[in-house]
Protein backbone atom coordinates (compact mmCIF):
# COMPACT_ATOMS: atom_id res chain seq x y z
CA UNK A 1 0.00 0.00 0.00
CA UNK A 2 1.55 3.07 -0.46
CA UNK A 3 2.15 5.20 2.38
CA UNK A 4 -0.24 7.85 1.61
CA UNK A 5 -2.73 5.02 1.36
CA UNK A 6 -1.28 3.84 4.46
CA UNK A 7 -1.36 7.04 6.33
CA UNK A 8 -4.95 7.32 5.44
CA UNK A 9 -5.66 4.01 6.65
CA UNK A 10 -4.04 4.14 10.02
CA UNK A 11 -5.93 7.83 10.43
CA UNK A 12 -8.89 6.18 9.82
CA UNK A 13 -8.08 3.70 12.72
CA UNK A 14 -7.83 6.08 14.61
CA UNK A 15 -10.56 8.31 14.45
CA UNK A 16 -12.79 4.97 14.93
CA UNK A 17 -10.73 3.92 18.14
CA UNK A 18 -11.06 8.28 18.92
CA UNK A 19 -14.70 8.34 18.27
CA UNK A 20 -15.37 5.34 20.94
CA UNK A 21 -12.30 7.08 23.28
CA UNK A 22 -14.16 10.14 23.68
CA UNK A 23 -17.00 8.47 25.29
CA UNK A 24 -15.08 8.54 28.45
CA UNK A 25 -12.35 11.07 27.40
CA UNK A 26 -14.01 14.13 26.05
CA UNK A 27 -10.51 16.11 26.05
CA UNK A 28 -9.02 13.73 23.52
CA UNK A 29 -7.99 14.88 20.02
CA UNK A 30 -7.30 12.75 17.00
CA UNK A 31 -4.41 14.26 14.53
CA UNK A 32 -3.59 11.91 11.68
CA UNK A 33 -2.88 8.92 13.63
CA UNK A 34 -2.41 10.11 17.24
CA UNK A 35 -4.97 10.01 20.05
CA UNK A 36 -3.86 12.81 22.36
CA UNK A 37 -5.61 13.00 25.63
CA UNK A 38 -4.86 12.39 28.92
CA UNK A 39 -2.17 10.29 27.44
CA UNK A 40 -1.49 9.98 23.95
CA UNK A 41 -1.49 6.38 21.44
CA UNK A 42 -0.15 6.66 18.38
CA UNK A 43 -1.22 3.65 15.78
CA UNK A 44 1.63 2.82 13.82
CA UNK A 45 2.18 -0.21 11.65
CA UNK A 46 0.99 -3.80 13.08
CA UNK A 47 -1.48 -1.89 14.99
CA UNK A 48 -4.07 -2.66 12.52
CA UNK A 49 -3.68 -6.24 13.43
CA UNK A 50 -2.92 -6.55 9.71
CA UNK A 51 -0.52 -9.17 10.34
CA UNK A 52 -3.17 -11.43 11.84
CA UNK A 53 -5.67 -10.50 8.93
CA UNK A 54 -3.81 -11.54 6.11
CA UNK A 55 -2.59 -14.88 8.08
CA UNK A 56 -6.51 -15.72 8.69
CA UNK A 57 -7.44 -14.93 5.28
CA UNK A 58 -4.11 -16.45 3.36
CA UNK A 59 -5.49 -20.52 5.81
CA UNK A 60 -9.31 -19.44 4.03
CA UNK A 61 -8.16 -19.34 0.82
CA UNK A 62 -6.21 -22.61 1.35
CA UNK A 63 -8.62 -24.57 2.99
CA UNK A 64 -10.53 -26.55 0.97
CA UNK A 65 -14.14 -25.08 0.49
CA UNK A 66 -16.30 -23.28 -2.17
CA UNK A 67 -15.32 -19.69 -2.93
CA UNK A 68 -18.79 -18.26 -1.39
CA UNK A 69 -18.22 -20.01 1.92
CA UNK A 70 -14.68 -18.20 2.17
CA UNK A 71 -15.88 -14.96 1.41
CA UNK A 72 -18.29 -15.55 4.04
CA UNK A 73 -15.45 -16.01 6.54
CA UNK A 74 -13.26 -13.86 5.34
CA UNK A 75 -15.48 -11.16 5.48
CA UNK A 76 -17.13 -11.85 9.11
CA UNK A 77 -13.89 -12.90 10.62
CA UNK A 78 -11.72 -9.83 9.28
CA UNK A 79 -14.72 -7.73 10.26
CA UNK A 80 -14.72 -9.28 14.00
CA UNK A 81 -11.00 -8.77 14.35
CA UNK A 82 -11.36 -5.03 13.40
CA UNK A 83 -13.85 -4.81 15.71
CA UNK A 84 -11.74 -6.15 18.28
CA UNK A 85 -8.23 -4.34 17.82
CA UNK A 86 -10.74 -1.30 18.25
CA UNK A 87 -11.58 -2.43 21.66
CA UNK A 88 -7.79 -3.46 22.17
CA UNK A 89 -7.02 0.46 21.14
CA UNK A 90 -9.24 1.73 23.56
CA UNK A 91 -8.69 -0.55 26.32
CA UNK A 92 -4.35 0.46 25.47
CA UNK A 93 -5.69 4.05 26.06
CA UNK A 94 -7.43 3.72 29.22
CA UNK A 95 -4.68 0.74 30.51
CA UNK A 96 -1.78 3.76 29.75
CA UNK A 97 -4.16 6.34 31.99
CA UNK A 98 -4.70 4.01 34.80
CA UNK A 99 -2.05 1.24 35.07
CA UNK A 100 0.81 2.35 32.76
CA UNK A 101 3.25 -0.15 34.03
CA UNK A 102 1.57 -3.05 32.55
CA UNK A 103 0.93 -1.04 29.23
CA UNK A 104 4.34 -2.78 27.67
CA UNK A 105 3.65 -6.71 28.79
CA UNK A 106 -0.25 -6.22 27.46
CA UNK A 107 0.74 -4.34 24.78
CA UNK A 108 3.47 -7.00 23.40
CA UNK A 109 2.61 -10.00 24.77
CA UNK A 110 -1.36 -10.36 25.67
CA UNK A 111 -3.40 -8.76 23.47
CA UNK A 112 -1.01 -9.83 20.10
CA UNK A 113 -1.51 -13.45 21.69
CA UNK A 114 -5.21 -12.58 22.03
CA UNK A 115 -5.77 -11.69 18.62
CA UNK A 116 -3.74 -15.15 17.30
CA UNK A 117 -5.86 -17.06 19.49
CA UNK A 118 -9.22 -15.39 18.12
CA UNK A 119 -7.83 -15.91 14.40
CA UNK A 120 -7.49 -18.84 15.52
CA UNK A 121 -10.89 -19.53 17.05
CA UNK A 122 -12.66 -18.04 14.24
CA UNK A 123 -10.73 -19.54 11.44
CA UNK A 124 -11.89 -23.19 13.27
CA UNK A 125 -15.34 -22.10 13.48
CA UNK A 126 -15.43 -21.27 9.87
CA UNK A 127 -13.56 -24.78 9.10
CA UNK A 128 -15.95 -26.82 10.53
CA UNK A 129 -19.26 -24.99 9.26
CA UNK A 130 -17.57 -24.79 5.80
CA UNK A 131 -17.13 -28.73 6.36
CA UNK A 132 -20.21 -29.84 7.63
CA UNK A 133 -22.13 -27.32 5.22
CA UNK A 134 -20.57 -29.26 2.71
CA UNK A 135 -20.75 -32.67 3.96
CA UNK A 136 -24.28 -32.53 5.08
CA UNK A 137 -26.12 -33.66 1.65
CA UNK A 138 -23.61 -36.16 1.18
CA UNK A 139 -24.03 -37.65 4.50
CA UNK A 140 -27.81 -39.24 3.69
CA UNK A 141 -27.44 -42.97 4.61
CA UNK A 142 -28.36 -43.90 0.89
CA UNK A 143 -24.98 -42.01 -0.23
CA UNK A 144 -22.85 -43.32 2.45
CA UNK A 145 -23.46 -46.39 1.44
CA UNK A 146 -22.88 -45.72 -2.59
CA UNK B 1 -13.23 -53.70 6.76
CA UNK B 2 -11.92 -51.48 9.25
CA UNK B 3 -14.32 -48.23 9.55
CA UNK B 4 -11.94 -45.51 9.40
CA UNK B 5 -11.88 -46.78 5.35
CA UNK B 6 -15.74 -47.05 5.20
CA UNK B 7 -15.91 -43.43 6.39
CA UNK B 8 -12.90 -41.97 4.18
CA UNK B 9 -14.63 -43.95 1.53
CA UNK B 10 -18.05 -42.49 2.22
CA UNK B 11 -16.45 -38.70 2.08
CA UNK B 12 -14.37 -39.79 -1.52
CA UNK B 13 -17.86 -40.38 -2.81
CA UNK B 14 -19.49 -36.90 -1.51
CA UNK B 15 -19.89 -34.63 -4.25
CA UNK B 16 -16.69 -32.50 -4.30
CA UNK B 17 -17.22 -29.61 -6.63
CA UNK B 18 -13.87 -28.10 -7.28
CA UNK B 19 -10.38 -29.42 -7.87
CA UNK B 20 -9.15 -28.10 -4.49
CA UNK B 21 -11.62 -30.51 -2.93
CA UNK B 22 -11.20 -33.38 -4.96
CA UNK B 23 -7.33 -32.98 -4.47
CA UNK B 24 -7.83 -32.57 -0.42
CA UNK B 25 -9.83 -35.82 -0.39
CA UNK B 26 -7.42 -37.78 -2.41
CA UNK B 27 -4.51 -36.71 -0.68
CA UNK B 28 -6.40 -37.41 2.30
CA UNK B 29 -7.17 -40.87 1.30
CA UNK B 30 -3.57 -41.76 0.33
CA UNK B 31 -2.74 -40.28 3.33
CA UNK B 32 -5.35 -43.06 4.95
CA UNK B 33 -6.96 -40.79 6.95
CA UNK B 34 -10.19 -37.95 6.19
CA UNK B 35 -9.60 -34.31 5.56
CA UNK B 36 -10.72 -33.52 9.03
CA UNK B 37 -8.25 -35.40 10.79
CA UNK B 38 -5.73 -33.44 9.50
CA UNK B 39 -7.05 -30.84 11.53
CA UNK B 40 -7.24 -32.21 15.82
CA UNK B 41 -10.21 -32.53 17.27
CA UNK B 42 -10.16 -29.80 19.98
CA UNK B 43 -12.16 -30.85 23.12
CA UNK B 44 -13.16 -27.98 25.37
CA UNK B 45 -11.19 -29.66 28.12
CA UNK B 46 -7.88 -29.39 25.98
CA UNK B 47 -8.07 -25.84 24.83
CA UNK B 48 -8.79 -25.20 28.46
CA UNK B 49 -5.50 -27.10 29.56
CA UNK B 50 -3.92 -25.65 26.67
CA UNK B 51 -4.97 -22.12 28.01
CA UNK B 52 -4.18 -22.73 31.28
CA UNK B 53 -0.52 -24.06 30.72
CA UNK B 54 0.02 -20.86 28.54
CA UNK B 55 -0.83 -18.92 30.77
CA UNK B 56 1.55 -20.23 33.40
CA UNK B 57 4.60 -20.90 31.00
CA UNK B 58 3.92 -16.69 29.87
CA UNK B 59 2.98 -15.27 33.10
CA UNK B 60 5.74 -12.50 34.47
CA UNK B 61 6.94 -14.68 36.51
CA UNK B 62 10.43 -13.44 38.34
CA UNK B 63 13.63 -14.82 37.11
CA UNK B 64 12.56 -16.77 34.29
CA UNK B 65 14.31 -14.68 32.16
CA UNK B 66 17.73 -15.18 33.87
CA UNK B 67 16.97 -18.81 33.80
CA UNK B 68 16.45 -18.29 29.64
CA UNK B 69 19.38 -16.25 29.27
CA UNK B 70 21.98 -18.73 29.22
CA UNK B 71 20.41 -21.37 27.17
CA UNK B 72 19.60 -18.65 24.69
CA UNK B 73 22.82 -17.82 24.50
CA UNK B 74 24.19 -21.11 24.24
CA UNK B 75 22.53 -21.66 21.52
CA UNK B 76 22.71 -18.24 19.48
CA UNK B 77 26.62 -18.93 19.77
CA UNK B 78 26.34 -22.35 18.10
CA UNK B 79 24.40 -21.10 15.70
CA UNK B 80 27.18 -18.08 15.03
CA UNK B 81 29.86 -20.64 14.85
CA UNK B 82 27.78 -23.64 12.95
CA UNK B 83 26.88 -20.68 10.26
CA UNK B 84 30.26 -18.56 10.28
CA UNK B 85 28.50 -14.98 10.96
CA UNK B 86 30.23 -12.31 11.81
CA UNK B 87 33.10 -13.38 9.74
CA UNK B 88 36.36 -12.49 12.22
CA UNK B 89 34.50 -10.14 14.46
CA UNK B 90 33.54 -13.61 16.29
CA UNK B 91 30.43 -12.11 17.57
CA UNK B 92 29.40 -13.80 20.72
CA UNK B 93 26.11 -13.84 23.04
CA UNK B 94 26.49 -13.27 26.81
CA UNK B 95 24.03 -12.18 29.52
CA UNK B 96 25.86 -9.34 30.68
CA UNK B 97 27.19 -6.58 28.19
CA UNK B 98 30.88 -6.65 27.01
CA UNK B 99 31.03 -2.43 27.74
CA UNK B 100 30.51 -0.45 30.23
CA UNK B 101 28.58 1.78 27.21
CA UNK B 102 25.81 -0.92 27.61
CA UNK B 103 24.34 -0.31 31.26
CA UNK B 104 20.75 -1.87 32.19
CA UNK B 105 19.87 1.59 32.50
CA UNK B 106 19.64 1.56 28.62
CA UNK B 107 16.12 -0.42 29.31
CA UNK B 108 17.39 -3.74 29.57
CA UNK B 109 15.66 -6.42 31.41
CA UNK B 110 15.81 -9.91 32.55
CA UNK B 111 15.13 -11.13 28.99
CA UNK B 112 17.91 -8.62 27.77
CA UNK B 113 20.79 -11.04 25.91
CA UNK B 114 23.87 -9.15 24.37
CA UNK B 115 25.60 -9.50 21.58
CA UNK B 116 29.55 -8.16 20.87
CA UNK B 117 32.47 -8.76 18.74
CA UNK B 118 35.09 -10.75 20.56
CA UNK B 119 38.18 -9.92 18.16
CA UNK B 120 38.87 -9.59 14.46
CA UNK B 121 38.97 -6.91 11.58
CA UNK B 122 35.19 -6.65 11.14
CA UNK B 123 33.30 -3.08 12.68
CA UNK B 124 34.19 -2.69 16.13
CA UNK B 125 30.50 -1.77 17.65
CA UNK B 126 29.11 -1.81 21.31
CA UNK B 127 26.96 -4.60 23.35
CA UNK B 128 24.13 -4.54 21.36
CA UNK B 129 20.89 -6.05 23.19
CA UNK B 130 18.62 -8.73 22.19
CA UNK B 131 14.94 -9.25 24.44
CA UNK B 132 14.91 -13.06 23.73
CA UNK B 133 11.17 -12.89 25.42
CA UNK B 134 9.18 -13.25 22.19
CA UNK B 135 11.63 -13.51 19.91
CA UNK B 136 12.39 -16.81 21.46
CA UNK B 137 10.53 -17.63 24.90
CA UNK B 138 7.29 -17.01 23.98
CA UNK B 139 7.42 -19.50 20.62
CA UNK B 140 8.76 -22.43 22.59
CA UNK B 141 6.49 -22.24 25.50
CA UNK B 142 3.19 -21.84 23.66
CA UNK B 143 4.54 -25.05 21.55
CA UNK B 144 5.07 -27.11 24.80
CA UNK B 145 1.51 -26.02 26.17
CA UNK B 146 -0.49 -26.86 22.47
CA UNK B 147 1.71 -29.77 22.71
CA UNK B 148 1.11 -31.14 26.22
CA UNK B 149 -2.48 -30.29 26.31
CA UNK B 150 -4.21 -32.39 23.53
CA UNK B 151 -5.53 -35.52 23.67
CA UNK B 152 -3.46 -37.74 21.87
CA UNK B 153 -0.93 -40.57 23.24
CA UNK B 154 2.50 -39.61 25.05
CA UNK B 155 4.22 -41.26 22.55
CA UNK B 156 2.81 -38.74 19.99
CA UNK B 157 3.26 -35.82 21.93
CA UNK B 158 7.10 -36.58 22.75
CA UNK B 159 7.42 -36.86 18.90
CA UNK B 160 5.31 -33.56 18.21
CA UNK B 161 7.20 -31.88 21.03
CA UNK B 162 10.60 -32.91 18.97
CA UNK B 163 9.09 -31.70 15.24
CA UNK B 164 7.66 -28.43 17.14
CA UNK B 165 10.64 -27.95 18.77
CA UNK B 166 12.96 -28.06 15.42
CA UNK B 167 10.93 -25.81 13.57
CA UNK B 168 10.67 -23.29 15.73
CA UNK B 169 14.90 -23.61 16.35
CA UNK B 170 15.37 -23.67 12.55
CA UNK B 171 13.03 -20.33 12.79
CA UNK B 172 15.17 -18.87 15.83
CA UNK B 173 18.11 -19.68 13.97
CA UNK B 174 17.24 -17.41 11.30
CA UNK B 175 16.08 -14.94 13.29
CA UNK B 176 20.00 -14.94 15.33
CA UNK B 177 22.00 -15.61 11.80
CA UNK B 178 20.55 -13.02 9.68
CA UNK B 179 21.35 -10.27 11.77
CA UNK B 180 24.10 -10.88 12.68
CA UNK B 181 25.74 -11.39 9.34
CA UNK B 182 24.27 -7.92 8.59
CA UNK B 183 25.56 -6.18 11.39
CA UNK B 184 28.91 -8.00 11.96
CA UNK B 185 30.41 -8.25 8.34
CA UNK B 186 33.05 -6.21 7.21
CA UNK B 187 31.74 -6.18 4.10
CA UNK B 188 28.06 -6.81 4.68
CA UNK B 189 26.24 -7.46 1.05
CA UNK B 190 23.09 -6.33 0.30
CA UNK B 191 20.06 -8.45 1.33
CA UNK B 192 18.96 -10.77 -1.50
CA UNK B 193 15.07 -11.07 -1.80
CA UNK B 194 14.61 -14.40 -0.36
CA UNK B 195 16.59 -13.34 2.39
CA UNK B 196 14.16 -10.64 3.07
CA UNK B 197 11.42 -12.22 2.41
CA UNK B 198 12.10 -15.03 5.26
CA UNK B 199 13.07 -12.26 7.55
CA UNK B 200 9.54 -10.67 7.25
CA UNK B 201 7.29 -13.51 7.13
CA UNK B 202 8.71 -15.64 9.37
CA UNK B 203 10.45 -13.40 12.00
CA UNK B 204 9.07 -9.47 11.76
CA UNK B 205 5.91 -9.95 11.75
CA UNK B 206 4.98 -9.75 16.00
CA UNK B 207 2.13 -12.28 14.99
CA UNK B 208 4.69 -14.71 14.27
CA UNK B 209 5.96 -15.51 17.48
CA UNK B 210 2.02 -16.33 18.18
CA UNK B 211 1.45 -17.95 14.78
CA UNK B 212 5.09 -20.02 14.31
CA UNK B 213 4.02 -22.35 17.22
CA UNK B 214 0.57 -23.01 15.77
CA UNK B 215 2.28 -24.30 12.61
CA UNK B 216 4.78 -26.07 14.02
CA UNK B 217 2.30 -28.31 16.09
CA UNK B 218 -0.15 -28.79 13.25
CA UNK B 219 2.76 -29.92 11.11
CA UNK B 220 3.81 -32.26 14.03
CA UNK B 221 0.24 -33.14 14.28
CA UNK B 222 -0.32 -33.90 10.60
CA UNK B 223 3.09 -35.48 10.29
CA UNK B 224 2.60 -38.38 13.16
CA UNK B 225 -0.18 -40.72 13.87
CA UNK B 226 -1.20 -42.26 16.53
CA UNK B 227 -3.64 -45.27 16.88
CA UNK B 228 -5.15 -44.84 20.29
CA UNK B 229 -6.07 -41.25 21.71
CA UNK B 230 -6.02 -40.18 25.70
CA UNK B 231 -8.53 -38.33 26.94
Amino acid sequence: MPEVGFAWYLGAYARVAGAVIHLADPTLRVSGADLVGRTSLTIAKNCDAMDVNLLLIAAMIAFPAPWKRRLVGIVASVGLLSVVNVLRIVTLYQINIHAPRAFEFIHAEVFPLAMVALAVGAFGLWSRWSRQAELAPGETPAHAEA
Amino acid sequence: MPKRDRGARARASAPASTWRQRRAVEVALAADRAPLELLPRLPPRSIALCLGLAILLLAPWPGYGRLFGPPFCAFGNAVIVVVGAGGDSAPRFSTRPRDSTATPDAGATDWTVWLAARSGDGPSRPSLPLETRILGYTPLALSLALTLSFAVSWRRKLRMLGIGLALLLMRLAIAIALPVSRAFSPHPAAPGPVSELVWYVLIDLPAMSYVAPLFGWWIAFAATRDGSAES
